[in-house]
């Protein structure tokens, strides 16, 4: 109760016109980013995480809050109306999305589509809220040990759901997790693994990094497109919107099957929405009488898929503001911007910054509203976007990232990292190594070794042995790392 | 396998041993500042090496970009961008920048060059000078 009553309290602090005006910002953005093929949400966050420390902590969460619930409803406008995935995680939207387009069904397909983002969002804001209280709770259980517990089933759980090989899942992770260790140890204040270059001391900057892998990385692929870009013109009617309003509404077991998925999948560290969308709409045809329109242009493969989609968002949010372990690599920066603002994930949040929580949970909500009210409206006018150069938009990434790293680190040797992390980042992209298990391996690192070396002083070994939640944490990332080395056999064999 | 692969595997393995060489110089300030980035240092290059054995007999036909003409030249301009940039002001070498990349590696026409690179210096100045007063100049 203490908790919602905190809650309650601390609404006035969110519904400020300041916090209104940059969340219509981010959305905007996201909304743009995402409706971009070979942009996304996490680009964006990427871009405007540095521009973010001039601003108030609300007003910032708002921000990127607001481009984390609005790009995935944008994407999803791209993949109805032209077949392309405007996000990675709308892929599953184009199989019966699309068909409907060219049945002359554009108008259902996206109405469908943005009315079940809206409700599988406000789903996984819902999660959130009730789970946030128990986890709060559970959390005063854990010390140093079940915190290192806990990241290593991060940890491992990012490199076993990673999509394309296991190993090179593996090894950006680890990779992740040593560049974690570059600078001053943070309990004996002495440089290590710094290569003798003094500028590494401070250790790598999480902006730079960022930036690098997802901003400067994708802004180099831009200039690889195909140069014969069609031209888009969307065409469709609202009153054929409406029709796919109503049909969310018919489906109700379809969004709700796309709405557990997807917060289930959102809270387990690493997943994502790929593997979200795709399991919403197997569970969606698996559970339909009549699967032979799927595939076709049947509306409930829409309504799953992205349902889960927006879902996720929320429960991504459980583990990365209990624990500080980012569900997805929007979140993980979003943590970036609480370690630039101070501020620590965790019971402190709770008791130092409950208008953060609200912040967060109210702007999940409003951006999701806001983004298909918006993607409903705005489709037409939105979709002329799609015309603009890929080169122009790959220079305009390129010039505000070298910007957004000096406005908030002011070094020139971060712009030179992030230029070389992008260089890196681009090789990893091409060649199939995942940027998200190097990021989250980065993240999660240095919280992992904290509480390791803190664990072993206060416990010793026992206490990684033989405290209760401890062993019951080791048990399921076994259990889990035995049923996916399984799983990968049974797929190899199949 | 393809050359891109290699060349990742090759950074990863580099990184790797850098780690560990540079490891050896806090061992007489505890084993415990050491440990985690030997064992990380260690995974990544055994993991890397196991890699680029297990598929050096692999045949890969996919594309291979490693040496693809038009990266290569936006690496270089992004080289000279950030050299640029230390010692001239970002308003200079930001339009210098753009209109480079879009010109020999986008293949844009004049036109859309000079609409892009006029908007984005706007942008830029106002954004960045402006209202962030950002010391750009």
């Amino acid at each position: 109760m203490e908790y919602y009553q905190v809650l309650l309290s601390s609404i006035a602090s969110v519904f400020t016109i300041e916090v209104m005006f940059w969340l219509f910002c981010g959305v905007l953005v996201g909304m743009f980013f995402g409706l971009m093929p070979g942009l996304a949400g996490p680009q964006a966050l990427a871009m405007l995480l540095p521009l973010t420390f001039t601003l108030d902590f609300t007003h910032a969460l708002a921000l990127l809050i607001g481009i984390a619930g609005s790009a995935t409803c944008a994407g999803s406008l791209t993949s109805i109306l032209i077949g392309v995935p405007g996000t990675p995680i709308n892929a599953a939207t184009v199989i019966d999305g699309y068909p409907m387009t060219k049945q002359g069904k554009a108008g259902m397909a996206i109405g469908a589509a943005c009315t079940s983002s809206a409700l599988g969002g406000i789903f996984g804001t819902i999660v959130l809220l009730i789970l946030l209280p128990y986890g709060f709770n559970l959390i005063l259980k854990f010390s140093f040990p079940e915190f290192f517990a806990i990241t290593m089933l991060g940890i491992c759980m990012i490199a076993f759901v990673t999509e394309g090989s296991f190993l090179k899942g593996l090894i950006a992770g680890v990779a992740g997790l040593a560049m974690s260790c570059i600078g001053f140890d943070p309990f004996i204040n002495y440089p290590r693994c710094s290569f003798g270059i003094s500028f590494l001391w401070d250790r790598l900057d999480i902006v730079s990094v960022v930036i690098g892998l997802f901003a400067i990385a994708e802004a180099i692929e831009l200039f690889r497109v195909d140069k014969d870009q069609t031209s888009v013109k969307a065409n469709y009617s609202l009153a054929g919107v409406f029709d796919g309003v109503k049909a969310t509404f018919k489906n109700l077991k379809s969004v709700l099957i796309g709405s557990l998925i997807g917060t289930g999948v959102g809270i387990m560290p690493g997943v994502g929405g790929g593997v979200a969308q795709f399991l919403a709409y197997s569970a969606t045809v698996s559970t339909s009488k009549d699967k032979s329109k799927f595939g076709k242009g049947d509306v409930r493969g829409v309504i799953g898929a992205e349902a889960s989609n927006n879902a996720k968002d929320g429960g991504s949010l459980v583990p990365a503001l209990l624990f500080g372990i980012p569900g997805s690599v929007d979140t993980a920066i979003l943590l970036g911007a609480f370690m630039m603002h101070g501020i620590s994930p965790g019971i402190t949040l709770f008791d130092k910054n409950p208008e953060a929580l609200v912040t967060i949970i109210w702007s999940l909500l409003m951006a999701t509203v806001a983004s298909v009210i918006l993607s409903i409206f705005c489709a037409p006018y939105l979709t002329n976007l799609l015309n603009v150069p890929k080169p122009i938009i790959g220079t305009a990434v390129l010039i505000l990232a070298v910007m957004g790293i000096y406005v908030a680190t002011n070094s020139y040797g971060d712009i030179i990292l992030a230029f070389v992390i992008g260089l890196v980042g681009y090789l990893m992209k091409k060649n199939n190594f995942s940027r998200v298990c190097l990021i989250i391996g980065f993240m999660l690192g240095n919280i992992a070794e904290m509480n390791l070396r803190r664990g072993l002083l206060m416990f010793g070994l026992q206490g990684f042995l033989l405290r209760p939640l401890v062993i019951i944490i080791f048990l399921v990332t076994a259990g889990l790392i035995v049923l996916n080395i399984r799983a990968r056999k049974v797929g190899g064999l199949s | 396998m393809k050359k891109g692969n290699i060349i990742s595997l090759l950074i990863f393995i580099v990184f790797g041993a850098m780690m560990l060489v540079s490891t050896f110089t806090t061992f007489d300030k505890g084993l415990e500042s050491a440990l985690f980035p030997l064992a990380t240092g260690t995974l990544t290059v055994v993991l890397s090496t196991a890699l680029l054995f297990k598929s050096r007999d692999e045949n890969d036909k996919s594309e291979d970009d490693a040496g693809h003409a038009g990266i290569l030249g936006i690496f270089g301009l992004i080289f000279g961008f950030v050299l640029a940039i230390k010692y001239i002001s970002y308003l200079i070498v930001i339009p210098i920048f753009a209109c480079c990349l879009l010109y020999f590696v986008g293949k844009m026409n004049l036109r859309s060059i000079a609409i892009t690179v006029i908007v984005l210096e706007v942008f830029v100045y106002i954004v960045f000078y402006r209202l962030l007063q950002i010391s750009i100049i």
